[in-house]
């Protein structure tokens, strides 16, 4: 039995809200994630940033967030995320994405996504499902 | 993927997806809906092998490659590829490498970090490249 997916199936849109500074220490924290420009804004502004950035982790793991909410039978095999632009901690997203692909009898999917605030693209990612 | 060929081994290191470190992220990632509801998350989040670079050791590590002196690290790209489930409270070697990828800017030096991720029989679990480029701080800032 397939995905039962074509190209051009949507996926859901993942809305999320502006994240607080401490769901940033809590991420941080528990990621090991020293870089100073996530907590320190005098760290940003010395690395060019208008302000606090999220983690680009925090963001990616939004992608396979939006798959497990969109379907519990699937596994993920592989993603690649780019991050495009730095997202300020103030800053509300929205995730979704399509499917672009179908591959192995319709076995095995590639679904591409977007992290989007505003109109502007922030992180894009590329993933590979299968049936679980 | 490109050819791992130009790869230059850092070190390997023992890592272990802890029951409460994986829960704590899972917590940390599963960040509120605009709505107000935050949907739980799978067992062992996705993305959940790349926060063992996290790890003291292994960061440390990360930092002494030439070029990360040069500037505070951005995350430019990031890829993992699962060949079996990483395992609550399973034990792994991560076998670190790096390699400078060209970049026009010097003074922003792009490099790539590769991890392969195998479990107590040596069977590879999970391959994860990360990509980061390093900026230069801005002088007075």
């Amino acid at each position: 039995m397939g995905l039962d997916l074509k190209p051009g199936d949507p996926l859901p849109v993942l809305p999320l809200a502006a994240v607080s500074r401490e769901q940033v220490l809590a991420y941080v924290t528990c990621a090991g994630d020293d870089n100073p420009i996530h907590v320190d804004e005098a760290a940003a502004g010395a690395a060019g940033l208008a302000g606090l950035v999220l983690p680009g982790m925090l963001i990616a793991a939004q992608f396979p967030r939006l798959l497990q909410l969109w379907k519990r039978n699937i596994r993920l095999t592989d993603i690649t995320v780019q991050f495009l632009a730095p997202l300020g901690i103030d800053q509300a997203f929205v995730v979704t994405g399509k499917v672009v692909a179908i591959d192995r009898n319709g076995a095995a999917a590639i679904v591409r996504m977007t992290a989007r605030a505003g109109t502007a693209n922030v992180a894009m990612a590329e993933a590979r499902i299968v049936q679980e | 993927m490109p050819a791992d060929d130009d790869l230059r081994p850092i070190a390997c290191f023992e890592v272990v997806a802890a029951s409460q470190h994986v829960s704590g992220l899972r917590h940390a990632v599963a960040l509120p809906l605009v709505s107000g509801e935050a949907p739980a998350m799978p067992e062992v989040p996705a993305t959940y092998p790349v926060i063992w670079l996290g790890n003291p050791e292994i960061r440390a590590a990360v930092r002494s490659v030439a070029g990360m002196e040069k500037g505070l690290p951005l995350h430019f790209l990031q890829s993992v590829a699962y060949f079996s489930r990483i395992e609550v409270d399973g034990t792994y070697a991560l076998d670190l490498s790096w390699r400078p990828l060209p970049h026009r800017d010097p003074m922003r030096p792009k490099l790539e970090f590769v991890a392969i991720v195998a479990d107590a029989a040596g069977k590879m679990v999970a391959r994860m490249s990360s990509v980061l480029l390093v900026v230069p701080a801005v002088r007075g800032a």
